[in-house]
């Protein structure tokens, strides 16, 4: 959940996701002098607005990859890029209407918000200083529908 | 983010903690948590608000925002975090040593050397002005070369300060000269500090006193004012007359202890100074600025403790103002009879004080020179929430002191030891190697494990310092000597850890300083100092390395032993 | 309910899902003349160069079938298709009925009539097997004819593994379908720093050798080979359609409406064999693309499990990975010329910004995106997809769709505006900013 009214643009929640789910190094003095370096997975632009991405219920990104790489995990619903098989090919970025799927700095795999999967709560609402990100339960889910 | 789990060492204020938590009371550790996580790119050194078109960062993620609005890069926006602090930890050495002699000046106290005091004032007034070309014959002439040649030897508050603050106001001064421009600003504070110590000796005296810290010293039954922060020796001194007269205690927090004839006895150190208030038995506090919690003043209310900044003394005779603090102190111990006293019963004896003068040095150059002790390592610092309070000091003590390293202290880091024993004399025993117990047995009357060389105002670390290289008649970047900020958070520390680097003693410095976003910056505070001055200031970066850890990295230095995790060596000739 | 699919890629899996979206229990028969399954043809050219193994070319597990209760017959061809009857043919002499047939046979690639096209040594690359000939084919020089996506990837993945590579293409630049002159003189280059000749303009004109392809004449000079992949074009797989009279469209593809549905009743298509409304050109037309032939098996599959639901129309969409050592993405049409159906009161726009590195064209019909080039800079090409597929008018928004800065939150406004172009669940997903 986003709560644009209290997004100040700080830019902490990709500094946080670059560091700690991006890096190698996973302290920030190490992230940020990391060559190639570390990409967020959380955009903070515009208005300011932080946006990730959205685990979309019909999610044009699974249709567009040819080789099954971007996937759903069955349990959560959550949408992520099995690194080992992604070919680089950039169907995925061209298809994303929020544009939140990009190539990584050596341009061999897409990265994408995959909402911390193997971490709990999503390091970006964690970091938050005003709360404008938070993990919230979707009651009215629906099944995928064009 | 970085939860700290345990808070505090000290039993006292653990007991307050506890106490803090069920009513409700807000402390420092509380507020910290409700900060976490704090800015990354500040806590780097990646931003900056000098100008309006900002607040800039640098970005290390994003290459739209790497460089701020005027095109200040990583590099200069890291280096010139540090050169603030720096210019802000400059002054207060400088605000002090000026409330001091303003207050000698006008007559209010009579110096026991007034010949001395005068001659040390006009000094202190012709380094502000001038700078310290007067001062140069205290100093060895490899260290003055060095430091003419860097181009950081003071030169008076206009052309240190002044111009050292432009450097982030524009212009395209590069790494390393913004670097020298800090230390330059540093080594003017730390000038003012040889002669602010040199002035309080001229006109109150010296000598190594015992005296009692911890919250124990605190009385149930009688009217008790805590002085907290540093503000100027003569009102103090004013203060504890006054005091004197009407029977009231006088003790302090965050404050030179030493005040011959007068002692205020340190109650606790920088982490805990909400703590003192909630023993119910501090009926009136006296705060100055430097080091002093705004927070102080709603703890205080909540025990209905009155609190008189010293602001309101706003020119007027401090002998005056001071009868009145004592009357308001009387006045509200009689109020506030009904208030719970709780004082732990926490209380140790410490012998502080010392200067050069009082220790052998030539026996602690000759136990050097011929390798009977390892080392001499210097506790300076003061608490930071981020670290289990007092914990990185005894640790380093401990184990230092265990393997013949001579520990030396100041300021708030003495008083932290103080709490453990660590300056009792009759403790000594207990915590040294048999070569430093020996050295110490030797080296003056009666001394504890570890030697106070005072509050850091008095520039008695300098003094020390300065007469050991003489009598090992080596310079001190040869002699192995290492200063440890194990726990620190103002900027005045940051300014003189500078200082000391500038000496030749290398400084590790905890926690890491606001320029690991900049690996030149990095780079310049050890390879340049390490070839200008002979000495680095070591900026560690990981966060989660535990006091015991950080105690035997030093330890493999004093040892000669190689340590991978030190990426670069502090003694550039270490091996020898 | 029995259902039946011809065709065993993309859009016959897309279908498989979204048939047993709705519909767990009825059988499916799914029968492809390849015996390899489930197997990407996107990925063909990375098993060329020796990048990736066969597993790693699936893109769905090897229980899929199961997993989803269809009956694979794998390498068996379906001969003829009686839609009155409702029956299929196979080669294995059998008689299949069905309720609902989806036709997903895809493209065929074309093998040019040249003098010597027979020979060993030359092979198209399309199927499973064309991929292995061409892996197992020995020798230190190539000849790749036709510079379209295959082309170059082929050229690229021979280059890899240490072939010596020419590209031959008889069209003015590299990539005529996918790119504009400018974007292609980019790619061109780059091709070229690999190591790789580019022949502009040139037309192959015979093969030489005995019963082993030794060279290739063109019309301006002889190439001595060793091994020569044809990558010309594709033709969609429409014999059954054909024999069967179904109705094909213009470009050969099987004519489907917005149901998928052709023109006989219970049979469907989708994929590379089908003609489908295309909103870029707002004309029939046939993209054999990846996620077009995703898409619209979903649909097919929807719509024969008896949810009506209609495509909102394929858009080209090429993307050049990782082999150029630049991404470079294109979809719709490449200029404004190309648009065949245009009245004389559309307005076209075509708006270029070349940087030394990147290049970045929009193509607008009377406001709307209807072709978008990016190379170099790629960031957030999904905007222009959503933008394109929505056909939302952005007329007074250019600076903003052309810059580095370019983002979804600034778009926002615009999408408000042209709400009544999403079905409500859609528009939902993107107003919704629940994490």
């Amino acid at each position: 959940m986003v709560d644009k009214d209290k997004c100040t643009g700080c830019h902490q929640c990709e500094l946080w996701c670059g560091t700690e789910i991006a890096s190698t190094s996973k302290e920030l003095a190490g992230a940020i002098n990391e060559e190639p370096h570390p990409v967020p997975r959380v955009y903070v632009e515009g208005k300011p607005f932080a946006l990730q991405c959205r685990h979309c219920e019909s999610a044009p990104c699974l249709d567009a990859c040819p080789n099954g790489t971007m996937r759903r995990d069955p349990e959560t619903g959550l949408i992520y890029v099995n690194e080992q098989t992604c070919i680089a090919c950039w169907m995925c970025v061209m298809v994303c209407p929020f544009g939140i799927i990009n190539p990584s700095s050596s341009m061999k795999v897409a990265i994408k918000c995959d909402r911390c999967r193997n971490m709990g709560y999503p390091i970006c609402a964690e970091v938050c200083p005003t709360g404008a990100l938070s993990l919230v339960e979707r009651k009215d889910y629906r099944k995928k529908k064009f | 983010m970085e939860f700290i789990q345990k808070k505090t060492a000290d039993n006292a204020a653990e007991h307050f903690l506890a106490k803090a938590a069920d009513k409700g009371t807000k402390l420092a550790w509380d507020r910290f948590e409700g900060q976490l996580p704090e800015c990354g790119f500040c806590e780097s050194g990646l931003s900056c608000r000098d100008c309006l078109q900002g607040p800039c960062i640098s970005h290390p993620f994003r290459d739209v925002n790497k460089l701020g609005v005027c095109g200040k890069d990583k590099d200069i926006l890291a280096v010139q975090t540090l050169l603030k602090l720096v210019l802000k930890g400059t002054m207060a050495s400088l605000d002090q040593v000026s409330d001091f002699v303003e207050g000698v000046a006008s007559g209010a106290v009579t110096p026991n050397d007034k010949a001395e005091a005068d001659r040390i004032m006009a000094q202190i007034e012709a380094l502000l002005k001038k700078g310290g070309a007067g001062m140069k014959k205290g100093f060895p002439k490899a260290l003055l070369a060095a430091w003419e040649e860097t181009g950081i030897y003071p030169q008076g508050v206009a052309k240190d300060l002044f111009k050292a603050s432009q450097k982030v106001e524009g212009g395209v001064a590069g790494v390393e000269e913004t670097l020298f421009w800090a230390f330059k600003a540093a080594l003017l504070g730390a000038f003012a500090q040889r002669l602010q110590g040199g002035l309080k000796k001229a006109v109150f005296g010296s000598a190594p006193t015992e005296i009692e810290v911890n919250m124990g010293v605190l009385k149930k039954d009688a009217a008790t004012i805590l002085l907290y922060g540093r503000f100027s020796p003569v009102l103090k001194a004013k203060i504890a007359a006054a005091a004197a007269k009407k029977k009231v205690n006088v003790a302090g927090v965050c404050t030179d202890p030493l005040l011959l004839p007068y002692k205020f006895a340190p109650v606790t150190s920088y982490g805990s100074q909400e703590l003192p208030l909630m023993t119910g038995a501090v009926d009136l506090i006296v705060t100055g600025d430097q080091f002093v919690n705004p927070s102080v003043a709603a703890i205080a209310a909540e025990y209905n403790t009155v609190v008189v900044p010293t602001e309101a003394l706003k020119g007027r005779n401090p002998e005056a103002f001071a009868n009145e603090i004592v009357e308001k102190a009387l006045n509200a111990f009689k109020f506030r009879r009904a208030i719970v006293r709780d004082i732990p019963e926490a209380k140790e004896t410490a012998l502080m004080g010392l200067s050069a003068a009082d220790l052998d040095v030539k026996k602690i150059a000759a136990a050097l020179n011929g390798g009977k002790v390892k080392g001499i390592a210097i506790l300076a610092g003061t608490n930071n929430v981020k670290f289990t309070q007092d914990l990185p000091f005894v640790t380093m003590a401990q184990e230092f002191l265990k393997d013949d390293i001579l520990c030396i202290s100041e300021g708030d880091a003495s008083v932290s030891l103080a709490k453990y024993g660590f300056l009792n004399p009759s403790q000594r025993e207990k915590h040294c190697g048999e070569g430093l117990a020996k050295l110490i047995r030797a080296a003056g009357k009666n001394l504890p494990a570890v030697l106070d060389l005072g509050y850091a105002e008095n520039g008695g670390v300098a003094e020390f310092l300065l007469a050991l290289s003489a009598a090992a008649k080596k310079p001190m970047k040869e002699l192995p000597v290492l200063a440890c900020f194990a726990e620190a958070n103002r900027s005045a520390e940051v300014a003189e850890a500078l200082g000391l680097v500038a000496m030749g003693v290398s400084t590790f410095f905890w926690p890491s300083l606001p320029v690991t976003g900049s690996p030149k910056t990095m780079e310049a505070l050890g390879r340049l100092c390490g070839e200008k001055f002979g000495a680095k200031l070591i900026v560690h970066t990981d966060k989660k390395m535990e006091p015991l850890a950080k105690a035997r990295m030093i330890l493999k230095v004093f040892n000669r032993v190689d340590d991978p995790s030190l990426k670069d060596h502090p003694w550039t000739d270490w091996k020898k | 309910m029995r259902y039946i699919i011809v065709g065993g890629s993309a859009a016959a899996i897309s279908a498989v899902e979204s048939i047993r979206s709705l519909d767990h229990e009825s059988g499916i028969d799914l029968f492809s003349d390849e015996e390899t399954p489930l197997f990407s043809r996107v990925l063909l050219p990375y098993y060329v160069a020796e990048e990736l193994s066969k597993p790693l070319l699936n893109f769905r597990t090897a229980d899929f079938f199961e997993e989803n209760k269809v009956t694979p017959h794998l390498g068996v061809k379906v001969t003829s298709l009686n839609t009155a009857a409702k029956t299929i043919r196979t080669t294995d002499g059998q008689t299949y009925t069905f309720d609902k047939l989806l036709l997903a046979t895809g493209g065929k690639a074309i093998v040019p009539p040249i003098p010597g096209v027979d020979k060993e040594g030359i092979s198209t690359l399309k199927t499973m097997a064309d991929a292995e000939r061409i892996f197992n084919m020995k020798g230190k020089r190539a000849v790749v004819i036709g510079a379209g996506s295959i082309g170059v990837e082929a050229c690229i993945s021979l280059t890899r593994r240490g072939i010596k590579a020419t590209l031959l293409e008889q069209l003015g630049q590299v990539m005529p379908t996918v790119f504009d002159a400018e974007a292609a003189e980019i790619v061109q280059k780059r091709i070229e720093d690999l190591g790789i000749d580019v022949l502009i303009g040139e037309k192959a004109l015979k093969f030489t050798g005995g019963k082993r392809v030794t060279g290739v004449v063109t019309d301006n000079r002889e190439l001595p080979c060793d091994m020569v992949v044809l990558s010309v074009g594709v033709r969609p797989q429409t014999e059954l359609a054909v024999q069967a009279g179904l109705q094909i469209g213009e470009l050969k593809g099987i004519r489907v409406d917005e149901f998928m549905a052709t023109s006989a009743e219970n049979v469907y298509a989708a994929g590379d064999v089908a003609e489908t409304h295309d909103i870029a050109r707002n004309a029939w037309f046939l993209n054999a693309i990846w996620p077009c032939a995703f898409e619209q098996g979903h649909f097919a599959g929807l719509n024969m499990a008896g949810q009506k639901s209609a495509y909102p129309g394929s858009y080209r969409r090429n993307s050049i990975g990782n082999f150029i050592g630049i991404p470079a993405i294109s979809m719709g049409v490449t200029h404004a010329e190309s648009c065949a159906m245009a009245s004389d009161e559309d307005e076209f726009r075509e708006i270029r910004v070349r940087t030394k590195n990147a290049y970045k064209k929009l193509v607008l019909r009377n406001g709307k995106i209807i072709g978008a080039i990016l190379v170099g800079q790629t960031q957030k090409a999904g905007l222009m997809s959503i933008l394109l597929k929505k056909q939302v008018n952005v007329a007074d928004s250019i600076p903003l769709l052309m810059s580095d800065r370019l983002n979804f939150m600034d778009l926002l406004p615009i999408l408000r505006r042209n709400a009544d172009r999403f079905s409500e669940p859609e528009y939902k997903e993107l107003m919704d900013t629940g994490l």
